[in-house]
């Protein structure tokens, strides 16, 4: 008795209710949670991805000529041709869909696989662009180095940069332009020259390395 | 749904014997890890919250034993430090968020809107999975050495400084978050789409509008923790500046995400509760709820107006000042709604005929300690007080008012009223009222003290503190300890109860609402035949109570 109710449990009604899952009293109530779900599982991502549109937001405002000098290290080429595979991916996986719902099988097989090669094609595209960068030692973190050709373009539109000097460390305090919330606010506004120092910087970027390791070891000491 | 629904009854019903329930339908190990029941599901979230509900009180207890006396003697102060961490990170998210929404609730929406399940029912046991991964990350680094940030994660210590396994708890609680949003979008498209024929919106337990109103929390503000802890860990692990100020990031910036979820979630740990005792309160005073719709939109109001109170927590910060007027002012008006549930639960009781079950006692307990809780916020809420009492015990009573006090005494509550209709069994009645009692007291004997030593200045999160503080500390300790030993009773009269217990009728209690209208234990459809509601919800003057 109780094994008979766990098989019809386990089938999940396929076979008891037709085309509906067990839960559900017809297709058309099914068909509505799953539509509801998806949208309330895309405001979650659009919660998700939010949090990080407001870092990206922040930082913007906060270093603009950072943002300035790095769009010129993108390479718009490979950039267009990677929009245009997504894009045009998303639109043979959509047809994907439509031509399962009318039974084509074999539209819907071309149409998959082309949705796997531009998955493919994306991921080519992206290390032939990520190769280029790891070379030019322009990867997150600590051996982060900004290129030479990037301190040109730096030079060409906001004038020479200094030699770095030793009264550079430890961070050099900017220069407040307008900080309209007075001591408790959200931090000055920084003037163009903080970056400047900080390309200089981060040009020996190996032996700042060890003077941010040093510091950062004395904190903990502090700290405990 | 409706008239297609009525023809055809649920099928398997046809196939239950009338001694067939979700309990005897299977044994095996694989019957309860594998199942896709809602009910089944619950009680895996039951046996997984208590146990961390035991790690996280462990915790607590050598936290008290240590501020028996002024000197550090009992831990050292890293010790301390990863104590109130694990306290503070287990309770949080592994027993208050998912406590009642993934206990109660899990058992009982579907129940209590006529459903044969959720929605979703492979996305709710995928929840509970991701809840013990989640659960074992947590666990790992608290037995591999521990964190000593604290549960708030606060940059740049966390990320930069701390020399423990930050990333690996941040991990944790990033897998943990997605279980509470897949419980909250499986409860979302189940409350919309599930509901039995006739079970109009206002005719909905507050109880599932309290579930509604936290399901909306849960997922809107758990993905932006998820991201947050996320970049913690890529700050730490990759050194990439977003939070670290030394490499150009910034600390405010984490203070805002990580309390744009951390303050609704407190809303999440209250509101399930404050379900609860509509539903307590209805059923214990035999009357009909009173400003049925002024409860179930507070619940709303709640949740909508708890996004924007986020700053509150701020105050010292260096956020701006206009900003903090602006929290001030937003977090003076989530009182509206919290008070409206008060007046309205008081004006339910007033001249009603209460009986004094167990459940009842926990409801008058939440009520009580919801309010000193609920006033105290007040208080925080005040720019001027908070920076006086910023960081002391007196923050520390107050959110352990609402978080315990209210919250876990709405999910005792709620387990003592429901455990009939869960488990088919009575517990001892004398047994429940005495440790329900002593909860209460015990819990105020614990935490109001802390209320006066933080007003003092005591500040929180020290091993050692100024001599003058010590009888008020001493005083907590004996409460923790009464605390203690009456958290065990219900464990050990619940456990009893299976084997011994009277056997429950399907409405002991004599309430209204779905649930209680299919046998205890429910058979594993729910319903042998789906429910059509005719009438208003907490309909009582119709009904008799049904005594064993």
């Amino acid at each position: 008795m109780s094994s008979q109710a766990l098989d019809l449990h386990d089938a999940h009604g396929h076979d008891a209710h037709g085309s509906h899952a067990h839960q559900f009293d017809d297709p058309i109530q099914q068909r509505d949670s799953a539509t509801l779900g998806m949208w309330a599982f895309l405001a979650t991502e659009v919660l998700f991805f939010g949090a990080l549109f407001v870092m990206y937001a922040v930082f913007r405002y906060r270093y603009p000529v950072m943002w300035d000098l790095g769009s010129h290290m993108l390479d718009w080429k490979l950039g267009c041709l990677n929009t245009f595979i997504l894009l045009f991916s998303s639109l043979t996986m959509a047809l994907a869909v439509q031509s399962a719902q009318l039974g084509k099988t074999k539209r819907l097989n071309i149409c998959l696989i082309l949705t796997l090669v531009m998955a493919f094609g994306f991921l080519v595209v992206k290390t032939f662009e990520y190769h280029h960068k790891y070379e030019e030692s322009v990867i997150p973190g600590r051996y982060f180095q900004v290129p030479p050709h990037a301190i040109e373009k730096y030079e060409e539109r906001y004038g020479t940069i200094k030699a770095p000097t030793a009264e550079m460390e430890p961070v050099p305090q900017a220069e407040t332009v307008y900080d309209p919330m007075g001591p408790y606010g959200p931090g000055p506004v920084m003037k163009d020259g903080h970056v400047e120092e900080t390309v200089a910087r981060r040009r020996c970027s190996r032996d700042s390395l060890t003077t941010t390791e040093s510091s950062s070891s004395s904190s903990r000491s502090i700290s405990r | 749904m409706s008239s297609e629904a009525l023809t055809h009854p649920a099928e398997p019903a046809k196939h239950a014997s009338a001694g067939d329930n979700y309990l005897t339908n299977g044994f095996s190990l694989k019957s309860w890890l594998l199942t896709l029941d809602h009910k089944r599901i619950g009680i895996l979230y039951l046996i997984s919250v208590s146990v961390f509900f035991v790690i996280g009180g462990l915790a607590a207890s050598l936290i008290r034993l240590e501020l028996i006396t002024p000197a550090g003697d009992v831990l050292s102060h890293e010790t301390y430090n990863k104590m109130f961490t694990v306290h503070g990170v287990v309770m949080v998210f592994f027993f208050l968020v998912p406590s009642i929404p993934a206990v109660l609730g899990n058992f009982l929406i579907p129940l209590m809107i006529g459903a044969r399940d959720l929605a979703f029912p492979r996305l709710n046991l995928l929840s509970w999975y991701i809840y013990i991964v989640g659960g074992l990350f947590t666990l790992t680094v608290a037995l591999t050495g521990g964190i000593d940030t604290g549960w708030t994660f606060y940059t740049p210590y966390s990320s930069m400084f701390s020399n423990t396994y930050v990333a690996m708890a941040a991990v944790g609680v990033f897998i943990t978050g997605f279980s509470s949003i897949l419980t909250g979008l499986n409860f979302i498209v189940t409350i919309h789409k599930m509901r039995a024929p006739g079970l109009t919106w206002f005719r909905l337990p507050l109880f599932v509008w309290a579930h509604y109103a936290t399901s909306l929390i849960m997922i809107l503000g758990t993905p932006v923790l998820a991201s947050t802890v996320a970049l913690v860990a890529v700050e730490r692990v990759f050194h990439i500046g977003v939070f670290d100020p030394a490499l150009g990031g910034d600390p405010i910036l984490f203070q805002h995400l990580f309390w744009f979820y951390s303050h609704p979630a407190v809303y999440i740990m209250i509101l399930p509760a404050m379900g609860v005792i509509s539903e307590l309160i209805s059923t214990f005073s035999r009357r009909p709820i009173f400003g049925y719709h002024f409860i179930a939109f507070s619940s709303i109001a709640i949740a909508a107006i708890g996004f924007l109170v986020w700053g509150h927590h701020l105050f010292v910060s260096g956020q701006s000042p206009y900003a903090g007027l602006v929290f001030s002012f937003i977090t003076f008006l989530v009182a509206v709604p919290s008070a409206i549930k008060t007046f309205n639960w008081t004006a339910t009781l007033y001249k009603s005929s209460i009986s004094w079950d167990t459940p009842m006692i926990y409801a008058m307990g939440f009520m009580g300690l919801f309010l000193i809780g609920g006033l105290t916020g007040l208080y925080l809420a005040a720019i001027a007080i908070d920076i006086h009492v910023t960081d002391t015990y007196f923050v520390v009573a107050h959110f352990h008012y609402i978080m315990v006090g209210g919250a876990v005494m709405g999910y005792l509550g709620g387990m003592h009223y429901w455990w009939p209709k869960i488990t088919g069994r009575m517990y001892p009645e004398g047994w429940a009222k005495i440790s329900a009692v002593l909860i209460f007291a015990g819990f105020n004997l614990t935490f109001f003290p802390q209320f006066i030593v933080g007003y003092w200045g005591m500040p929180r999160r020290y091993h050692t503190y100024a001599a003058e503080f010590q009888v008020l500390n001493v005083m907590s300790t004996a409460g923790a300890s009464v605390l203690g030993f009456a958290y065990a009773f219900p464990v050990f009269y619940f456990l009893w109860s299976l084997k011994y217990g009277k056997k429950a009728p399907s409405n002991p209690w004599g309430a209204t609402g779905l649930e209680w209208q299919t046998p205890s234990p429910p058979p594993t459809t729910n319903f042998d035949e789906v429910p059509v509601v005719t009438e208003e919800p907490y309909h009582y003057p119709m009904l008799e109570p049904e005594r064993v």
